[in-house]
């Protein structure tokens, strides 16, 4: 599965999967990911609970819609660490004001307000001051960590309004359907930026030839500043999503392996590190492949200890292979 | 990583602004100390200089094989968990009968191991440093957690005493072993043919291998030496708190670069120091958060702190070396 | 030539598809200098790769003082005696003099693991003695300007023993004062006894400074000898050979108004003080050698370089404006000098290419949603247009060779439908079909009524296309040359021999 072999495949004229702009690629992991859940059902013991399916529904629309907006980021050669701390304090904090001012919509908004003012702070600090984006999204981790905790005093908001709960884990039959919608619906539109726009183009552009992308007129530090709002109004998006989903908010919310599960979805999916390459549709599907693989180590019981070395080994794993894929 | 040829070195700054780039971080940390001396009278107490000292030992220690790193214009987040497996490994080695030096050379070699398996994975296979050390990161931190059962650990009281032991009268033996490193190191960097190269690496990276430098060869002792200053910082840190701490090392990794890059040390390789630059980062840091405490700061916002330093250090690196 | 210190003898080297070097045989003596010319792609950096050990020869061999040697690598070449200064002088920026000059072999006290910083500081001052310096062995280099640092590399060179010199276009970016330096330290070198040779395209410090000279064309030894044996106008013939016949359509278009209008362009470095006015209709020629300013005044025309003074005007709906340096790169086509550096995504396909400077002629007028249909029927039109050697326009750029991969630039530029046009070097390593086939398109541009500007160290190629021409040099245009007036011996001797007052 070559990623140049991908792009060039995303061109190619195929009737419906065209239309839906499914690459060889993705179409590749698509059966690996029916092979695994196939696998998973014969093998492992409470994987079709419906119970179990709904956390899996859920913990892919959060991981989701987080690769989603990092895959924007990647695609263009940077990096952002930042996401699930970012989530985290958009969450408490709108969560704060949804319950205090009994307002909904206006909670919603302030989640995707403080996830956007963290950023423009990135997309400054990257675009305009050109610091390395590893060590700036570290840093606004660090303080949006911090905002969050310092906002709560280390404690967990409760008592979010029922309308709001409801209505975002809105399902049939026990399984939530509202997160799987809002994940489609945000990919859907993320992956037609990406991929069928002119700023779309513009941010693979600057992922494959910083310079050349310069000389033909396209707007550098524009778009990188862009990529990182985007990435962090997903933030704000998935605060939004597993605030109704778990009726509360805490500091915490994100785990400390989420930064390495968004990163690892975005990279199994298709998008390289270096840039230039991968798509929002691969990203989506990594997810599904990483939550997968997180939901069957808790239902054999891998102690959580065990799944941070092998999320940890993952993702140099990962690094390997995108490293070996860069060179050939 | 590497620094390229830029014209912007040459023309440098002009008078106030050469002295302000220059100088600006010994004022600023001068400053800082006299407005924390002023403010809260327990500030320059012998005791509270105490503190500051062992509240740097951990980092001192660390941050010698970090420059090392970041100076050549790569990265190594793994040395807190690093930090935290080693020290893990000795003392679950010691609750089990092994002798207190024998555990303390695994402690050691573990912490080497990890280094090499780091220097191998970024010089050998050429992969990117920071995204490797980040997974291993994570990893260690499984791993130490395991051998650790997720609990507090403690140990021989022999090696607390032994540790914090206060030499010429005032010195904990753990800061004097950090400030030793950090002068040794200033002297290899500065005063040896592995040092200045080093240093050339972190320039251009190419210009080295075409002078005839051994550019894989010397990343990996970095990576080697980096994990053996780690394990030795674990150890520093369970001495200080008494025990192995589920928590061990977390963040670590953050406060060092920010202290490193704070000091002086371009991320972009090929310029800084140990002494006086490393060691004044750290001392900043940990002044500016004790200075905090002692006037009632809520820890709470240090990491608003931090963050903020950390960005204006790169911001000025930036400037400086971009 | 039996008692040449320096000898190369039957040098061939061949690349796939270019035979870079036929049967070369060079001689260098002792104490002496000998001029390596010739033209970009003549083959004179494949033979200083060789001697320097960074390529091996097909076959020939290479002989010092009377014994052959086998360089396979660097590191056999130093070890010979041979060192190469570099354009660009490899330097550490935060090391000191000393401490480069030595980094490769750095010395330290007996018996001790520290370095013996008074030994190489004295023997470092030895050598920039030598070669006539006073800059301290102490001094950091980020506070050394350019032209001394090449004297480093020298003196790092000497200080490894080196006998054998090559210096590759050394006074390229050197002020006056620095180049008269250069010289004297070379002649200081020459009386220690050591071979030098020294590339350059400038003919009249060729003719200062080396006794021996010898000219490469076409991978070929054009003319070599004693340099007092050749007049001028003999090496010029050496260089450029004889006159080649090109189809190149008429001319047919009147030259019209002025499209675009420079105005005191000057750069950090180079240029200084550039004026210049393009009209639609014509082809203005920009001719000067490796080093002279001109890619430099384009980049900073368009604001792609930091730009010291002056200013652009486009000629907007009849009237000529000034304009800001982004507005002019949008309304302009800039053939880049390296399509591999900033010309092309060699990792998207060709379409994408094609489309990536005129994105907003695909998009829709509200969402900016691209059409890749009707990007892709452009590019096959670009295709057809052009003669673009390839498959299909899906595959990817990085897998076509150089001729057509600057087809693709050039149709990524024609895309926008540009009235102002700039070409850098859009000749360089294509192959003789398609390079004709890109004149021919030049050709056609102007007639079609664009302002062109072409810039090329090849004089045919300027001489050709070009309505008149501007020679520069060292950063200024110096002459300016109209059609009455162009011939290849004008055009040299304009370039050459320009010394600042």
């Amino acid at each position: 599965m070559s990623n140049l072999q991908a792009n060039a495949a995303a061109g190619r004229r195929s009737s419906f999967l065209s239309k839906l702009r499914i690459s060889k690629a993705n179409m590749v992991m698509l059966v690996v990911i029916a092979g695994l859940i196939i696998a998973m059902a014969i093998g492992i013991k409470g994987f079709f609970d419906p119970t179990n399916l709904l956390n899996i529904v859920v913990q892919t629309s959060a991981v989701g819609v987080l690769a989603v907006g990092i895959t924007f980021v990647l695609v263009t050669g940077g990096m952002d660490l930042s996401l699930p701390a970012v989530m985290a304090a958009s969450a408490v904090i709108g969560g704060d004001i949804m319950i205090k001012t009994n307002n909904i919509a206006l909670g919603c908004l302030t989640m995707l307000g403080v996830a956007a003012v963290f950023g423009v702070i990135n997309g400054l600090a990257v675009a305009k001051a050109k610091m390395v984006p590893f060590i700036v999204t570290l840093a606004t981790q660090v303080i949006a960590n911090g905002l969050a905790v310092f906002y709560t005093n280390a404690e967990s908001i409760y008592g979010l309004p029922d309308e709001f709960v409801s209505t975002l884990t809105a399902g049939i039959g026990g399984v939530q359907i509202a997160p799987i919608v809002i994940l489609i619906i945000v990919a859907f539109i993320a992956n037609f930026l990406l991929a069928r726009t002119m700023f779309g183009r513009w941010v693979y552009q600057l992922g494959t030839n910083e310079e050349t992308a310069r000389v033909s007129g396209t707007p550098v530090v524009k778009t990188k500043f862009m990529v990182y709002i985007v990435s962090a109004l997903m933030a704000g998006v998935a605060a939004i999503l597993l605030t109704a989903r778990l009726g509360s908010a805490s500091a915490s919310m994100g785990g400390d392996t989420m930064v390495l599960d968004v990163i690892s979805s975005a990279v199994i999916g298709g998008v390289s590190i270096y840039g230039g390459t991968g798509s929002v549709v691969g990203a989506v599907m990594g997810a599904l492949f990483i939550t997968l693989l997180s939901n069957g180590m808790n239902l054999l019981e891998v102690s959580y200890y065990v799944q941070m070395v092998i999320k940890g080994s993952v993702i140099v794993a990962l690094t390997f292979v995108d490293t070996q894929r860069k060179r050939l | 990583m590497g620094r390229d040829l830029g014209t912007a070195a040459l023309t440098g700054g002009k008078g106030f602004g050469k002295t302000l780039s220059n100088y600006g971080f010994y004022i600023v940390f001068v400053v800082v100390v006299v407005i924390f001396g002023c403010a809260t009278p327990t500030f320059l107490t012998a005791f509270n200089i105490q503190q500051l000292l062992l509240s740097s030992c951990v980092s001192f220690i660390i941050c010698t094989g970090l420059t090392f790193i970041i100076l050549t214009g790569s990265l190594d987040m793994s040395v807190g968990s690093n930090a935290f497996v080693s020290a893990a490994t000795a003392v679950i080695l010691m609750k089990a009968g092994v002798p207190i030096p024998a555990a303390l050379i695994v402690c050691i070699l573990v912490g080497a191991g990890i280094g090499a398996v780091n220097g191998l994975m970024v010089s050998k296979l050429k992969m990117n440093s920071m995204l490797t050390t980040l997974g291993m990161m994570i990893g260690l931190r499984g791993v130490a957690l395991l051998i650790s059962k997720g609990r507090q650990v403690f140990f021989d009281s022999s090696i607390k005493e032994a540790g914090m032991f206060q030499v010429f009268g005032f010195l904990p033996v753990i800061v004097l072993i950090g400030i030793v490193m950090l002068i040794v190191g200033q002297v290899v960097l500065s005063k040896t043919r592995f040092g200045r190269n080093v240093i050339a690496i972190g320039c251009s990276q190419q210009a080295a291998e075409k002078m005839g430098i051994k550019v894989g060869k010397t990343m990996m002792t970095l990576f080697v030496f980096s994990g053996i200053c780690s394990a030795i910082g674990g150890i520093a840190a369970m001495i200080n708190v008494g025990a192995v701490q589920p928590y061990m090392g977390v963040g670590l990794e953050f406060t060092t670069v920010t202290a490193i890059v704070l000091g002086g040390t371009s991320l972009f390789g090929g310029k800084g120091s140990l002494i006086p630059g490393t060691i004044l980062g750290i001392l900043m840091l940990v002044i500016i958060e004790n200075g905090l405490g002692l006037l009632g700061a809520s820890p709470f916002i240090y990491p608003f702190v931090r963050g903020l330093i950390i960005f204006i250090a790169m911001f000025a690196d930036s400037i400086k070396n971009r | 030539m039996e008692n040449a210190s320096l000898q190369l003898r039957n040098i061939v080297k061949q690349f796939p598809g270019v035979r870079a070097l036929d049967d070369v045989t060079v001689c260098a003596n002792a104490g002496q200098s000998m001029g390596l010319i010739g033209i970009n792609g003549a083959g004179k950096s494949t033979l200083m790769n060789i001697i320097a050990g960074v390529l091996k020869q097909d076959s020939g061999e290479i002989i010092l003082d009377g014994k052959k040697v086998e360089i396979n690598n660097p590191r056999d070449a130093e070890a010979a005696g041979i060192a190469f200064i570099h354009q660009e002088p490899v330097v550490f920026e935060t090391m000191t003099v000393a401490e480069n000059m030595f980094i490769s072999h750095l010395v330290s006290k007996e018996k001790s693991p520290f370095l013996d910083y008074a030994y190489m500081e004295t023997e470092a001052r030895k050598y920039l003695d030598i070669l006539g310096s006073t800059i301290s062995p102490k001094a950091k280099i980020s506070s050394i300007p350019i032209g001394d640092r090449q004297i480093i590399e020298i003196a790092r060179a000497l200080a490894a023993g080196a006998k054998y010199l090559l210096f590759d276009e050394p006074t390229s970016s050197l002020t006056f004062k620095e180049k008269e330096k250069l010289f004297e330290v070379i002649g200081s070198l020459k009386k220690r006894g050591d071979t030098i040779i020294f590339i350059s395209h400038f003919l009249d410090e060729v003719a200062e400074i080396c006794e021996t000279v010898t000219v490469l064309r076409d991978g070929r030894v054009s003319g070599s000898g004693n340099m007092a044996d050749f007049s001028r106008e003999d090496i010029i013939k050496f260089i450029i050979g004889e006159s080649k016949e090109k189809e190149i359509p008429k001319r047919t278009a009147q030259v019209g108004n002025v499209v675009v209008k420079a105005e005191h362009i000057s750069g950090e470095k180079l240029p200084h003080d550039v004026s210049f006015e393009v009209h639609s209709g014509e082809v203005l020629g920009i001719w000067g050698l490796m080093g002279s300013g001109r890619s430099e005044t384009i980049r900073a025309m368009f604001g792609l370089d930091a730009r010291a003074g002056g200013r652009v005007s486009l000629n907007t709906d009849g009237e000529l404006k000034q304009v800001s340096s982004t507005k002019l790169l949008e309304k302009s086509g800039y053939v880049t000098e390296n399509r591999h550096k900033d010309g092309l995504f060699l990792t998207q396909p060709l379409w994408k290419n094609n489309s990536a400077a005129s994105l907003r002629q695909f998009a829709s007028k509200a969402l900016k949603v691209l059409n890749p249909k009707k990007e892709m029927a452009a590019a096959d039109e670009m295709k057809e247009r052009l003669n673009i050697k390839a498959p299909d326009m899906k595959i990817l750029a990085s897998q076509l060779s150089g001729g057509n991969q600057q087809k693709v630039v050039f149709s990524k530029w024609l895309q926008r439908r540009p009235d102002f046009f700039v070409l850098d070097e859009p000749t360089r390593g294509v192959d003789v079909g398609s390079k004709n086939e890109i004149h021919v398109k030049v050709a056609e541009l102007a007639n079609d009524g664009a302002a062109v500007l072409l810039i090329s160290s090849e004089i045919e190629e300027i001489l050709t296309l070009s309505d008149r021409v501007l020679v520069m040099n060292k950063g200024r245009i110096v002459a300016e040359v109209g059609k009455e007036n162009m011939e290849r011996q004008n055009l040299m001797a304009l370039c050459v021999g320009e010394e600042e007052q």
